[in-house]
């Protein structure tokens, strides 16, 4: 008893960061619940069960249901059906260029979601995307043929950019599977679709189902693509018709009551939906034993299907990654839009990028560049020992904090008007399935894999958090936003371009450090 | 049964390659139980993988009865599905999201070839559960099993199809000791009813002899002696083999002629081998359990005065080491009466050492 009282107050730093950060992540989720009985101007307001009424029998409310559920569910089904073969291909076959597929990965997810919907919306506009008039004129058409502007739109851009957190989800899964559970089906004479069927695809299961909960639950939230490709044509999901509530409407005052009082709602079915996805973790795990006598599992040879399999990755990466960014290079250099043509090359011009430098001065700049590298830290520092207590200590109550550290990924950010680091917390639930890993010395690569997907998305939920929080363009992607929202596509796509020139060069500092402490003997 | 000639596996690693198994060549009798006796690392589990078709090697030629299923310079390389042999995996992989009975049945209802209907497969299921021990188990899920439980189903799987061929790697290292030594009798008896030819792997030298009609010690990719089992621990072809099959007292000496070596113990009578004239330099070597202690003096040939110097009771014999003038000696005997500085008698019968000659 002496020792366990010894191990305790050694604990107690743990214990104090841990509470607190569940107090960071708890307090917005309160006030979250707290103004959604309330109406009138913040601070003057009456208790009320008005909002929870207007939620019930607004109609408008259940056609955003609708919305939000189809583009949630055809993102999702999307990003899995491309993300789990993909993953699978990376992790067991000779697919050519493997390493390359999950930098590239790395990148779609971490440049932040809206300039991919930028990108999108300058393609296939039916005003000014540049594929639509091609089409137009080439074909001589009376109307753009594809509308970017609408539900499938978005979610085929959403469904793009969700590939890389179901890819990063199952890779550990399919690498870690002992292969001699489909050996022993092949020596039992089962074919090799047999065997896929019958022991490859049951274990995956738990899984698979748990990556779509986690995409799920993400689409639920998303704002960026839906903001970037819904509000054109007003076509609404949960989360932009909050900002719509918040932001938007002049000379009426922004409806927080309401807003909160939807976010209620959604956070509730979140919570639910996240409680279960926690259960299938839990599950799979158990499936996929990770012995330290088992082997890896086998490369598999892909045979002709090799070049086939290699096609479609690279019309995934076109896709989700080349094609936008492309199009926002073309756009940052014109000065005023044209079809691409020898003409429009030799128009190129500097002009936007001196734009946005003259507009604010470097300060933006600098000031993202601060918040990339601090608020990651905080991620970590306050989320290290949340997990560590959830995973490794007796301590009673541990499974609470565990749920309460899970919440804020199913929590619309917009309702909440938070602290930076609160915002930062939103990627920590990714914590304690990598502390888990941190504990078994087994799976070094998956846990450097781990922590450089939390680096990178909190890269992500920042900017995403600035550009909400902040209607003066102090940091980059708030400028960005501003300067795409007061219809300057120029400069909005030269900003998009150095944002993304930042992400790219995050994201090789952080592969280099890892690759550095990753190699034997480099810690 | 089966034959392996001249088989070479190679991995490709960063920085050359390993060549995990060496030309080899290997025959297994029909009906008859084999052994695979060597250190971690030297190849045995990519020989059985070679055997299952799960690995590629490179060069060589495998055949089951009289069917050709890898040949490199033919390019013949049948399927695993398609070889018609049986393997039971250290890890057991007992598949966890299907019952017992389905693991069980899976080679009869999922197999390429020979489905059956499902009366028979109730049947046949019930009858390998009743002989490995499981009846009953039927409907529980096989990840509430224990690991010797698994086990049971892993075998009961592998032997349901009835296989030409029964491959076994390691399946008891991962039981602890007691439950070890009850699977091997279990597996002895069962592969010895059902009369099927079977190729097992292990590190553990009484394993290996306990099991083994026949029995290869290996060693970093080659085999360096095959024999029946106590055959080989009597007289083992070499110095390594005869240290893979159980500990040894060796003794350094100078051939004296008429059949005499002289060590740093004195002069000790043995068998010499043909090539060994006076003057050359021999290895000698002799197990503890067939070296006797006496409390008395003893005259005879090969005695000799000796001190104890450390004790260790193991149950059902003691081990001693005894002091002979320069060397030390390990003796097992089911004596228990010496103590530590008894002055006690070594006597090692002339037959019953193994020796080699060195070479310079
Ligand atoms: N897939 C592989 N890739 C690279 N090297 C391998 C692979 N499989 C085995 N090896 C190497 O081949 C050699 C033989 O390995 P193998 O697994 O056959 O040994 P083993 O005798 O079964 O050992 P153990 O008793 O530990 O199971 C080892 O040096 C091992 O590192
Ligand atoms: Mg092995």
């Amino acid at each position: 008893m002496a020792s366990q009282g010894k191990v305790s107050r050694a604990l107690f730093p743990v214990v104090v960061v841990a509470l607190s950060g569940v107090v960071l992540i708890l307090l917005p989720l309160l006030a979250t619940g707290w103004i959604s009985f309330m109406v009138g101007v913040p601070g003057y307001g009456t208790y009320t069960l008005a909002n929870y009424l207007q939620v019930l029998l607004d109609p408008f409310g259940y056609r955003v249901l609708l919305n939000t559920l189809l583009f949630a569910l055809g993102s999702t089904a999307m990003a899995l059906v491309l993300a789990a073969p993909l993953a699978w291909s990376v992790a067991r076959t000779d697919l050519p260029y493997r390493a390359a597929v999950g930098f590239l990965l790395g990148m779609v997810l971490v440049i932040p979601g809206f300039l991919q919907g930028m990108g999108w919306a300058l393609m296939l506009s039916p005003n000014i995307g540049i594929l639509n008039r091609a089409l137009i004129e080439l074909f001589g058409l009376e109307e753009a043929p594809v509308n970017i502007y609408s539900l499938s739109g978005m979610t085929f851009a959403q469904g793009l950019s969700l590939v890389p957190p179901a890819f990063f989800i199952l890779s550990p899964v399919f690498l870690g599977m002992d292969s001699s559970f489909e050996e022993a089906a092949f020596l039992s004479g089962a074919s090799k679709l047999r065997t896929f069927l019958r022991v490859n695809l049951p274990l995956a299961a738990p899984a698979l189902v748990a990556a779509a909960i986690y995409v799920f639950v993400l689409s639920f939230a998303l704002f960026e693509v839906p903001a970037v490709l819904g509000f054109p044509d007003r076509i609404f999901v949960f989360s932009t018709m909050l900002y719509f509530f918040v932001h938007i409407q002049q000379g009426t005052l922004p409806e927080y009551g309401l807003a909160a009082a939807y976010g209620s709602v959604v956070m509730i079915v979140s919570v639910l939906m996240a409680t279960y996805y926690a259960k299938l973790v839990k599950q799979s795990r158990r499936f996929v034993t990770i012995t330290g006598k088992g082997r890896r599992g086998k490369t598999l040879s892909l045979g002709k299907w090799r070049s086939l399999a290699f096609s479609v990755v690279s019309v995934y990466f076109i896709l989700a990654l080349v094609l936008p960014m492309l199009v926002l290079v073309y756009y940052s250099f014109l000065p005023f839009f044209k079809l691409p043509s020898l003409d429009a090359v030799s128009s190129f011009t500097f002009k936007n990028y001196v734009n946005v430098y003259t507009r604010q001065g470097a300060r933006p700049l600098i000031n993202t560049g601060i918040l990339i590298t601090l608020v990651p830290m905080a991620v970590v520092l306050v989320a290290m020992p949340i997990s560590w207590l959830v995973v490794r200590s007796r301590l009673r109550g541990r499974f609470v904090i565990d749920n309460i550290a899970f919440l804020p990924l199913a929590v619309p950010r917009i309702v909440l008007s938070v602290s930076l680091l609160y915002i930062a917390l939103i990627s920590r639930n990714l914590i304690p399935r990598v502390l888990r890993r941190i504990t078994a010395p087994l799976l070094k690569p998956a846990l450097f894999g781990a922590w450089f997907w939390i680096m990178l998305l909190s890269f992500r939920e920042v900017t995403m958090a600035v550009m909400l929080s902040s209607a003066d363009s102090i940091v980059f992607p708030a400028q960005i936003w501003v300067l795409w929202n007061r219809a300057l596509p120029h400069d909005a796509a030269a900003a998009a371009v150095m944002l993304a020139g930042i992400a790219l060069i995050l994201m090789l500092v952080t592969r280099r450090l890892i690759q550095r402490l990753s190699t034997p003997g480099g810690f | 049964m089966l034959s392996i000639k001249r088989l070479t596996k190679q991995f490709e690693v960063p920085g050359g390659s390993i060549r995990a198994v060496r030309d080899l060549d290997l025959t297994v009798e029909e009906g008859s139980f084999f052994v695979l006796l060597g250190p971690s690392g030297c190849g045995k589990s990519t020989l059985l993988r070679c055997v299952a078709g799960l690995e590629q090697p490179e060069e060589g030629e495998i055949r089951l009865g009289e069917r050709l299923v890898y040949s490199a310079r033919d390019n013949v390389s049948v399927d695993p599905e398609d070889r018609e042999v049986a393997m039971v995996f250290q890890t057991y992989a007992v598949w966890p999201h299907m019952t017992v009975f389905e693991n069980v049945a899976f080679p009869l209802t999922e197999a390429k070839k020979k489905r059956f209907p499902s009366a028979q497969v109730a049947a046949k299921v019930k009858e390998a559960l009743v002989l490995v021990r499981l009846s009953g188990f039927e409907r529980h899920s096989a990840a509430t099993l224990s690991g010797g439980q698994q086990q049971r189903v892993a075998l009961a799987r592998a032997l349901i199809r009835e296989p030409k061929l029964l491959l076994m790697d390691e399946p008891l290292s991962n039981l602890d000791a007691k439950l070890r030594e009850e699977m091997r009798d279990e597996i002895k008896e069962l592969t010895r009813s059902l009369g099927v030819t079977t190729l097992h792997v292990t590190h553990d030298q009484i394993e290996a002899m306990a099991l083994a009609d026949l029995m290869a010690v290996m060693y970093d990719g080659k085999i360096l002696e095959i024999g029946q089992p106590e055959a080989l621990y009597r007289n083992p072809g070499n110095r390594s083999v005869a240290e893979f099959l159980g500990r040894t007292n060796w003794l350094s000496g100078v051939v004296a002629g008429n059949g005499t070596v002289t060590t740093e113990m004195g002069l000790v009578k043995c068998p010499l081998p043909n090539r060994a004239g006076p003057g050359s330099r021999a290895s000698l070597g002799i197990r503890p359990e067939w070296v006797e202690l006496t409390a008395e003096p003893c005259q005879s040939a090969n005695s000799f005065a000796g001190t104890i110097e450390g004790r260790m009771f193991l149950g059902d014999a003691v081990l001693y080491w005894v002091r002979v003038g320069e060397s030390r000696m390990m003796v097992k005997t089911t004596l228990t009466e010496f103590s530590i500085g008894s002055r006690v008698s070594v006597v090692v019968p002339a037959e019953r050492w193994v020796v080699f000659s060195e070479t310079a």
